[in-house]
């Protein structure tokens, strides 16, 4: 122990006079050859110091998952549940059910027969939920990593017992469970304002699956640049009129661009959860987006393990 | 005493695109050894911060090793930690004493059972009790230096990595922080302590390697530096007949309010000098060094001539 109290015992001078005679004759103007003293294990620092209290670091990570938590909460999730509740205020203000059901009806593919009005809500939600959980994901996981290089904070962080990887894939499991947590929680407050039933297993599903993909891709955006949540949702809204190139365009250059798609968050694929009887196979879509994020995660775990940690 | 830090020809070279590389560091071999309090001391752009980036594992070396406890250094730091003080304190703004505390000392792995008794602990060794609730961005460079060295004490670490621990405390802070630091020392303990303040060094470290344009160009052991081999510059403060100087130190050059620079050779020819001079009525009020021997080291060994 450190003698902090001003009134406890001062450190063993005698045993430091030992130690320090031993030293003199070890130390020399010269430095020492490589090799020239025994390797040593943990063991035997352990058997040789009984001044110092080598008592083993107690699970760092863990502990300190309650304050990354807590930083979630207070710098993002507030903040994220302020604009779900607007949203909901804006769409109960706004939700009229017969004009939705005919706004619906003639939307291009929306066939001739009346949708029904419960269709039309549950479609509606389903819309907002998933333009909630992509602002939220990008909320979330922007500055995940880039925030506490930029600031300098790495410094202090990693001369303690911790990892790179694990604490930022901890950071980042924080996130996802934040990004879903908040979902649910804005989808069941919508469906007590409206007194409804809302799809809250799908809006929970297309949560994860674009935490997944656009998650993943903030991610690897965060290990190397600033702004990685705003470059995320660029790429993820990009892929529309780059689908639209594709498919649409008779210039080759234009074509070949919107190919370029492949390589971002793969939105246009989640179709199936919302509506698997049109779209088609849901677990497929899930495995795309969480195969994209997997793929993101791993390219910025690489990054991590590449880059020094001041830069 | 066994080695705790080894440098095995390490060497730092930055590539810059459009231009010539910037070697920072070049074959540095030195060793730490356990009870030990080394210091670092070089004058600025000589390589400390590299120095101290590559131990932390923080900067990976473009050839040669670095090893604690016979271990990779980012290996051992993420088993079992170091206590880390850099000359920039960078806490989050938000963050208050405490809060700040707490955090550092649960990622250092402090037992939770523990952990308010070693905050409140370190808070009082470093008179930060008063500001335990005021936030990082609020604290004045010192009291943020002092939180910066809190943080580094929380737990028993082996290894001290302290760079430039000084570095904007008051004149009294300066001298309880040598206090400090001579608590810290352990038999198992190897303390690095990177700073320009030379006269600090030689109060606090054992032996002293100094850096120059990223080369370790001496060793030396603190207490057994040979001063006096050579001319020796000493500082004479007159007090009446200080015309009289030049009659026997012809090449005394006056430093202003009453000093005056004089070299000689050895101890002897110093005090005969002096002798000389009270023979002439010359009235003097002190006599000492006009540069610790470590700075004589220092500036031997970095090529420079004081004054």
């Amino acid at each position: 122990m450190i003698a902090f109290d001003g009134n406890a015992p001062a450190p063993d001078r005698a045993r430091t006079a030992r130690a320090l005679e031993g030293l003199t004759a070890a130390a020399g103007l010269v430095p020492q050859p490589a090799g020239a003293l025994p390797a040593l294990d943990d063991d035997d620092f352990l058997a040789t110091d009984e001044s110092l209290e080598l008592e083993p670091a107690e699970a760092p990570l863990r502990r300190y998952l309650r304050y990354q938590v807590q930083d979630f909460v207070k710098q993002r999730a507030v903040w994220l549940l302020a604009l779900g509740l607007m949203g909901i205020y804006f769409f109960w203000d706004n939700y009229d059910p017969a004009q939705m059901a005919e706004r619906m009806r003639s939307a291009p593919g929306g066939g001739t027969e009346r949708v029904p009005e419960a269709e039309s809500f549950r479609g509606i939600t389903l819309a907002l939920s998933s333009a909630f959980a992509l602002l939220a994901t990008v909320f979330s996981v922007h500055g995940v990593v880039s925030q506490e290089r930029e600031r300098g904070l790495q410094r202090f962080l990693f001369a303690k017992p911790v990892a790179r990887v694990p604490y930022y894939l901890q950071k980042l499991g924080v996130a996802f469970a934040g990004t879903l947590a908040l979902t649910l929680v804005v989808v069941l407050l919508g469906g007590l304002v409206f007194g409804r039933a809302v799809p809250v297993e799908q809006a929970l599903m297309l949560a994860t699956a674009l935490f997944a993909s656009v998650g993943g891709l903030a991610f690897l955006l965060s290990t190397l640049v600033r702004f990685e949540g705003g470059m995320a949702l660029i790429a993820t809204l990009a892929v529309i009129p780059l689908r639209e190139f594709s498919q649409e365009t008779d210039i080759p250059y234009l074509r070949w661009l919107g190919e370029l798609r492949v390589l971002l968050p793969p939105v246009e694929h989640l179709g199936p959860l919302v509506d698997p009887s049109i779209n088609g196979d849901p677990l497929r879509a899930m495995l795309y987006a969480f195969g994209y994020g997997a793929l993101c995660v791993a390219a910025g775990i690489a990054v991590l393990r590449r880059r020094s940690i001041l830069t | 005493m066994p080695s705790l830090i080894e440098f095995r020809g390490v060497g730092k070279r930055y590539q810059r695109p459009f231009a010539s590389d910037v070697v920072a560091l070049e074959d540095v071999s030195f060793d730490v050894h356990a009870g030990e309090v080394l210091g670092i001391a070089g004058p600025n752009g000589a390589g400390k911060s590299t120095l101290i980036s590559i131990l932390l594992g923080y900067v990976p070396p473009s050839r040669g090793e670095v090893r604690i406890a016979n271990r990779p250094v980012r290996e051992y730091i993420e088993r079992h930690g170091v206590g880390y003080l850099s000359e920039l304190v960078e806490v989050d703004p938000r963050w208050t004493v405490t809060e700040a505390l707490r955090r550092y000392g649960t990622l250092a792995g402090v037992p939770s059972v523990r952990l308010e008794m070693r905050t409140r602990e370190v808070m009082a060794r470093l008179g930060l009790e008063e500001f335990h609730d005021r936030p990082f961005r609020k604290l004045s460079k010192g009291n943020k230096q002092r939180l910066g060295l809190a943080q580094a004490l929380l737990r028993e670490e082996r290894v001290l990595i302290l760079d430039e621990p000084t570095h904007g405390l008051d004149p009294l802070w300066m001298i309880r922080f040598r206090g400090i630091l001579a608590e810290l020392r352990r038999p198992g303990r190897a303390i690095l302590v990177a700073s320009h303040n030379l006269e600090e060094l030689e109060r606090l470290c054992d032996r002293v390697a100094i850096l120059d344009r990223g080369r370790v160009t001496r060793v030396v052991q603190v207490g057994e530096m040979l001063p006096h081999t050579h001319e020796t510059l000493y500082r004479l403060t007159v007090a009446r007949g200080a015309d009289r100087l030049t009659e026997v130190f012809a090449e005394a050059t006056d430093l202003g309010r009453g000093d005056w620079a004089v070299s000689a050779p050895t101890l002897e020819a110093l005090n005969h000098g002096i002798a000389a001079l009270i023979e002439r009525g010359v009235l003097l009020a002190g006599v000492a060094p006009a540069q610790s021997a470590l700075e004589q080291v220092f500036h031997d060994a970095i090529g420079e001539v004081l004054l």
